[in-house]
């Protein structure tokens, strides 16, 4: 791991990250050796396509992997290595030091449970809140990730609930143990436009106002660039490419980000006759070279058989034979 | 004549009534939607979801009947065909659908899937002739010999949605109404795909009804481009112009809550999001469709519902405070 130095002052710092997953004939490695920090305050972003891992590496953070799968490398938060927690420890960090919101909400919640008693159960296990206290606790909370009506709302099923409303409620259930991490898996994929927009402008308040660290996992370029301080984007469970937001937009190095890149549409700017197009599909099947290599249009001899290092430039960060050169030379 | 004519379409559900005893009522999903389309040309659909743009394209297709006004195909009313007509006529209407996987037979090779409209649409054709126009139409959307003998659960995601394309293509079809197509897709094969249709659609002169919730796709594929709020058409316009200024604030309002890959504009965008829940179907607003949402909205547009009216440019848009209607 030497081209991650350890910065002192990280929340939370992961080192040599692997997840495998066992299956009756082979083994699936969907996170290789995944380094980053996270910074209090900070939102940091996952991009990555399917099978990039980009969730996995928030399950293996939070001890929620198929029982199938296994992990190695370190995550230290406070002191502690995550990955290396008794299950009865981990439960002490799950829920008050850090907390997890999924794409669905609707399976998140119990749908025979009034959404305010969802919401005061954490803080009367946790904290030992009397029902009373941890009632009110909830309503403010709601009012705080602003659900109209606070106060009768809380007395609704999770039915009742739009969508939008849905998340919101969840994004309040991880933040009422006042979290040092909140770990976001494609939280406003399955909402409207005008409601995603609220949600993760929501997020990105928060997390400046009480100083949670996010780790938001999408799968969207435009999510990171209205939410996110600082991205890290993944394919084949690997990080090609970490920067500033401004700095990855501005000057992606990556062949596969720049490609990305292109190959979105967008609404403004200059139109394009045909996009820009990345042959093939994402694969789960890997060898040892660079994972992106079958499918990248720059890639040489070395790319298929040597996974190229994560290099540091400033604080650009890629993984690249070809681009990684230019940028020592 | 246009291709295709959609005017003053209505389609509704039915529901069960309130009561015990009452009858069974209509729930309006689509109220007055009117449209023209060219050969060559794309028609964009853009709106949240339950907006009716997937009920609209399907009851273009009579896959839902509507419950008022007209689709006239080619000069025809659809409604005024027999069945058996109308079966035959779907060869020059098909559908692609937002699932690629779950709209294909999982016990279906790939090539039996794309052949089996022929026999349909084309009795007549021997099995060996059919085949060879199914393997035509896979040639086109990029699929060799060696996925003919493929089942879905051996295609990716991008591969699923190409069979899909063929499947729509081999009966030779005038226009394709595209729901949602590029929604499950990741990114760089969501590019191959959109790409594919404008290939597809300059070697064929295919008619496309692009149904979408993703604005900036639409933006690269349609000529032109209809928005629809709760069941109604509240703009439409041509690409360029309704890009560069959209008039309705509800376009305006979507526009700026798609986020792009471009933090500068993302930072000037925090925090501007609309406020408010999409209204339920079942308990719309009186009046505009948005009004409770609408950042400019007055004591009239709850009351009183905005026709749509004509603009400079082909526009038209329904809002009572839009300037310059001609």
């Amino acid at each position: 791991m030497p081209s991650t130095p350890m910065t002192a002052d990280a929340l939370l710092s992961v080192r040599d990250l692997r997840v495998t997953f066992r299956l009756p004939q082979a083994e699936i490695r969907a996170v290789d050796g995944v380094s980053f920090d996270l910074n209090r305050g900070e939102v940091l972003g996952i991009v990555g396509e399917s099978g990039s891992g980009k969730s996995q590496i928030l399950f293996a953070l939070m001890g929620l992997l198929a029982g199938n799968g296994r992990t190695a490398g370190e995550a230290m938060f406070g002191g502690r290595n995550l990955l290396a927690l008794s299950p009865r420890e981990l439960d002490r960090v799950r829920g008050s030091e850090m907390s997890i919101v999924f794409q669905d909400p609707m399976t998140a919640l119990n749908p025979y449970k009034r959404v305010g008693d969802q919401l005061a159960e954490g803080l009367i296990v946790h904290r030992g809140l009397s029902r009373d206290a941890a009632w009110k606790e909830a309503v403010a909370m709601l009012d705080r990730v602003r659900i109209p009506d606070p106060v009768a709302r809380a007395k609704a099923y999770p039915h009742q609930f739009s969508g939008g409303m849905r998340q919101r409620v969840m994004i309040a259930m991880a933040l009422l143990m006042k979290p040092a991490i909140l770990l976001a898996d494609e939280p406003t994929t399955a909402l409207d436009v005008t409601i995603q927009a609220q949600v993760l402008d929501l997020i990105a308040e928060l997390a400046r106002e009480t100083g949670t660290a996010v780790i938001l996992v999408t799968h969207d370029l435009g999510v990171v660039a209205r939410a996110c301080d600082r991205v890290l984007v993944l394919y084949g469970g690997q990080v090609m490419e970490e920067a500033a937001i401004d700095t990855l937009f501005d000057r992606p190095r990556h062949p596969y980000t720049q490609g990305l890149l292109e190959a979105m549409p967008r609404l403004e700017g200059e139109e394009t006759a045909r996009l820009g197009t990345i042959p093939g599909t994402p694969s789960a099947r890997r060898g040892p070279g660079c994972p992106f290599a079958p499918r990248c249009d720059r890639s040489i001899a070395i790319c298929s058989q040597e996974a190229p290092m994560l290099l540091t430039n400033g604080s650009h960060r890629i993984a690249c034979h070809v681009e990684g050169a230019d940028a020592a030379a | 004549m246009p291709l295709l004519e959609v005017d003053r379409l209505d389609v509704g559900y039915t529901i069960p009534g309130e009561g015990l005893l009452s009858r069974p009522r209509i729930l309006p999903i689509v109220r007055e939607a009117s449209f023209d389309l060219d050969a060559g040309r794309t028609l964009g659909i853009v709106g949240e979801s339950g907006c009716g743009k997937s009920t609209l394209g399907r009851a273009i297709l009579r896959l839902n009947k509507p419950t008022g006004g007209k689709v006239i195909w080619q000069g025809e009313d659809m409604a005024s065909l027999p069945a058996e007509t109308l079966r035959r006529k779907r060869a020059e209407l098909q559908i692609i659908f937002q699932d690629p996987l779950a709209a294909l037979d999982p016990r279906m090779t790939v090539l039996a899937s794309v052949t089996r409209p022929l026999v349909t649409f084309a009795p007549g054709l021997s099995r060996r002739d059919r085949e060879v126009k199914a393997r035509e139409a896979l040639e086109r959307v990029g699929l060799g010999p060696d996925f003919l003998g493929r089942y879905p659960h051996e295609l990716s995601g991008g591969q699923a949605q190409r069979v899909g394309i063929a499947r729509a293509l081999v009966g030779g079809p005038k226009l394709v109404v595209c729901d949602e197509p590029v929604s499950a897709l990741d990114v760089s094969v969501q590019a191959q795909v959109v790409n594919l249709l404008m290939d597809l659609q300059d070697q064929l002169g295919l008619a496309l009804i692009f149904i979408s919730h993703n604005l900036a796709v639409v933006r690269q594929m349609a000529h032109e481009v209809v928005v629809m709020c709760l069941g109604r058409v509240v703009e439409k316009a041509p690409r360029r112009a309704f890009f560069d200024r959209p008039l309705h604030p509800y376009s305006r309002a979507l526009m700026d809550a798609v986020p792009e890959p471009d933090p500068k504009r993302e930072r000037a965008r925090r925090g501007t999001a609309i406020t408010g829940e999409i209204p339920s179907v079942l308990n719309p607003p009186a009046g505009c469709v948005f009004a409770t949402r609408c950042p400019l909205v007055q004591p009239r547009c709850h009351k009183e519902r905005p026709e749509l009216r004509g603009f400079a440019g082909g526009r038209q848009a329904a809002c009572h405070f839009i300037e310059g209607a001609t």
